[in-house]
């Protein structure tokens, strides 16, 4: 057993993910048992407490939601494994939570009316469940967009920056959007992108409507904007119009 | 006011992304969490920051200029030379001092000097006063002092000496405890003494010291540029410089006891050969000289007693100039044999033989008629 977790050790972890995606269970199971702490760290950070792996359900939803995240990942979107799973069980337990809360704010249209034990004003209860809503959203940006600041400087590109190059012209601005979009559609130039970090301005030049010029002169937003579509940036994208459709 | 979703926050401003997907800086907005969509207001960007962020940079880039340059104005002027002061002893030394009084070159004047520096460790940098009594010190040990204890310092300076930054003074106080063991003459030079001496390469205590001893044969007139130097001093000045002659010429007598046989040989064959060479041509010469002369005078004397004729009272006339050349060559005939040596004595007897013949046969042959 020692030699094999130490041969499993030295095997990446993304090689890994891939041989469980093969249906490799005993790859997953040790896995599963390895970053526990991992889990256990991800879901504190959203319940803002110490999490007792033997006693807490947000746990266990952690732990489902981490093996989901070995399923679902994909090596192409150039993100790492740990970060991708980070966020996968940070958002399932944020809605396990929203579900718990919300279950008891429900109302049963068969439930008589009696004034005198009515102790909950149902405006109230509304505005708790939109402002829940509000701060859980704000919540999954927030974690986005701290992946997203991480993301951009592998670029070399900042939110300092992104304010001085982002186009000011609304055409300007949605024909970038869509060059981003078909820069990252293509397969080839994708593995470009995340190889060199940078932009196939000739190949893209074919593909595109826009002059070479336009292009250099947007190359960083649009850059930032393939960022954006190539990570699982859900929240974000549907913040952002024309760039989640 | 406008809305966007906070992605940065700064205590000065607070990045913002907008739905149509702009990125503005915005005033820093309070309790706006990253993630969080709020309302804010754009930061302007100041209009004036050109202006007001030019000169200050500006005076910012030439402060830290001056910074680096003032060190090494500092080190540029330590580095400067104030004075030279030559140490002679018998090993002869120039020092370069700055006006810190610190060492800044050693330049030897002498072999014994060169020597003497290759014995001084750490002298870079240190006071001029210890630095001379550490070669006075080193000059004693390797027995260099003279018999008198005589050491000459002259200090020429390169700029107007300052009262108080006088290396003659400070040399003389620190070295005040040696005058009790050495006769230290200490004394400026002008500079263009130092000048002289530099273009004949020699110690300009020694041009000082010449200069010295023409002022003492020019007594009577006036030399304002040269300085005034302590009767002491000269006395030193002289002394030293008459020992190190007495020396040279103990030295030479010693050369030429040494030499004598080869020097006697050398010029005993110089001498003959000189002698040879000198008695040759001076032979040739004087016996070709004095036939054509004997000759011309023949010439001319026939010459004239063709023209005058057989008169009575002209022989008579002949006869006593004929006596007075007698006379006269006779005297020559004395200074030559005088002059030359037995060689040319056998040589003249043989002209005054001959001569004495032609003397009484030409008034013969002259009273012979011609037919």
């Amino acid at each position: 057993m020692e030699n094999r977790s130490t041969e499993e050790e030295e095997v990446p972890l993304e090689k890994q993910i891939a041989l469980v995606q093969q249906g490799d269970q005993s790859i997953q199971n040790h896995l599963l048992k390895v970053y526990q702490p991992f889990i256990a760290k991800s879901v504190s950070q959203v319940c803002k407490r110490y999490i007792d792996p033997n006693t807490d359900d947000e746990f266990s939803v952690g732990l489902i939601a981490f093996n989901e995240a070995m399923f679902s990942y994909s090596n192409d979107k150039g993100s790492t494994f740990l970060s991708f799973a980070s966020l996968v069980v940070k958002r399932k337990v944020i809605d396990y939570i929203r579900k718990e809360q919300t279950n008891p704010a429900q109302a049963s249209l068969d439930e008589v009316y009696d004034e005198d034990n009515m102790t909950v004003n149902p405006l109230e209860v509304k505005a708790a469940k939109e402002l829940y809503q509000v701060q859980s959203e704000s919540w999954h940006r927030s974690e986005e967009i701290k992946d997203l600041e991480q993301k951009l400087k592998e670029y070399k590109l900042s939110f300092e920056e992104l304010t001085k190059i982002s186009p000011k012209h609304q055409d300007a601005r949605e024909s970038a959007i869509r060059t981003a979009k078909i820069l990252y559609e293509d397969e080839s130039m994708r593995d470009f992108v995340y190889k060199k970090k940078k932009i196939p301005i000739k190949a893209l030049i074919e593909k595109v409507s826009v002059s070479k010029k336009t292009l250099e002169r947007n190359r960083k937003y649009i850059l930032a904007i393939f960022v954006i579509l190539g990570g699982e940036y859900i929240y974000l994208k549907d913040y952002l119009k024309g760039v989640g459709d | 006011m406008r809305k966007g979703v906070v992605v940065k926050q700064n205590q000065r401003y607070t990045v913002v992304m907008e739905q149509d997907g702009t990125f503005h800086k915005a005033n820093p907005v309070s309790n706006g969490e990253i993630g969080m969509e709020v309302f804010y207001t754009p930061k302007e960007e100041n209009t004036f920051s050109f202006f007001t962020r030019k000169y200050p940079r500006m005076i910012a880039i030439t402060l830290v200029f001056l910074l680096i340059i003032f060190p090494l104005y500092g080190w540029y002027d330590k580095n400067e030379a104030y004075a030279y002061v030559n140490i002679d002893i018998n090993p002869s030394v120039e020092l370069e001092v700055n006006d810190d009084m610190k060492v800044l070159n050693l330049i030897p004047l002498n072999d014994d000097g060169k020597s003497l520096i290759d014995q001084l460790p750490d002298w870079k940098n240190r006071s001029i006063e210890q630095v001379t009594a550490s070669i006075i010190d080193k000059s004693k040990q390797d027995g260099f002092v003279d018999l008198e204890n005589n050491i000459l310092i002259g200090v020429s300076y390169l700029v107007k000496p300052k009262e108080n930054r006088k290396i003659t003074d400070v040399i003389d106080t620190y070295l005040s405890n040696y005058k009790t063991d050495y006769q230290i003459a200490t004394f400026e030079i002008p500079s263009e003494v130092r000048t002289e001496a530099k273009e004949k390469k020699v110690s300009m205590n020694q041009i000082m010291a010449s200069s010295l001893s023409e002022e003492e044969e020019t007594k009577g007139k006036k030399n304002q540029s040269k300085k005034k130097i302590d009767k002491e001093d000269k006395a030193i000045i002289q002394s030293f410089y008459k020992s190190k002659q007495d020396a040279s010429k103990k030295e030479k007598q010693k050369r030429e006891k040494n030499n004598k046989p080869n020097e006697n040989s050398y010029k005993g064959n110089n001498g003959k050969s000189k002698d040879q060479e000198k008695s040759s041509p001076g032979k040739d010469k004087s016996n070709n000289n004095n036939g054509n002369d004997n000759k011309q005078k023949n010439n001319k004397q026939v010459n004239k007693d063709k023209k005058q004729g057989k008169n009575g009272k002209a022989k008579k006339q002949i006869k006593d100039q004929k006596l007075k050349n007698k006379n006269k060559n006779n005297n020559g005939n004395q200074k030559n044999k005088n002059k030359n040596g037995n060689q040319n004595q056998q040589n003249k007897k043989e002209r005054s033989i001959s001569e004495t013949l032609k003397d009484r046969f030409n008034p013969i042959i002259q009273q012979i008629p011609i037919e």
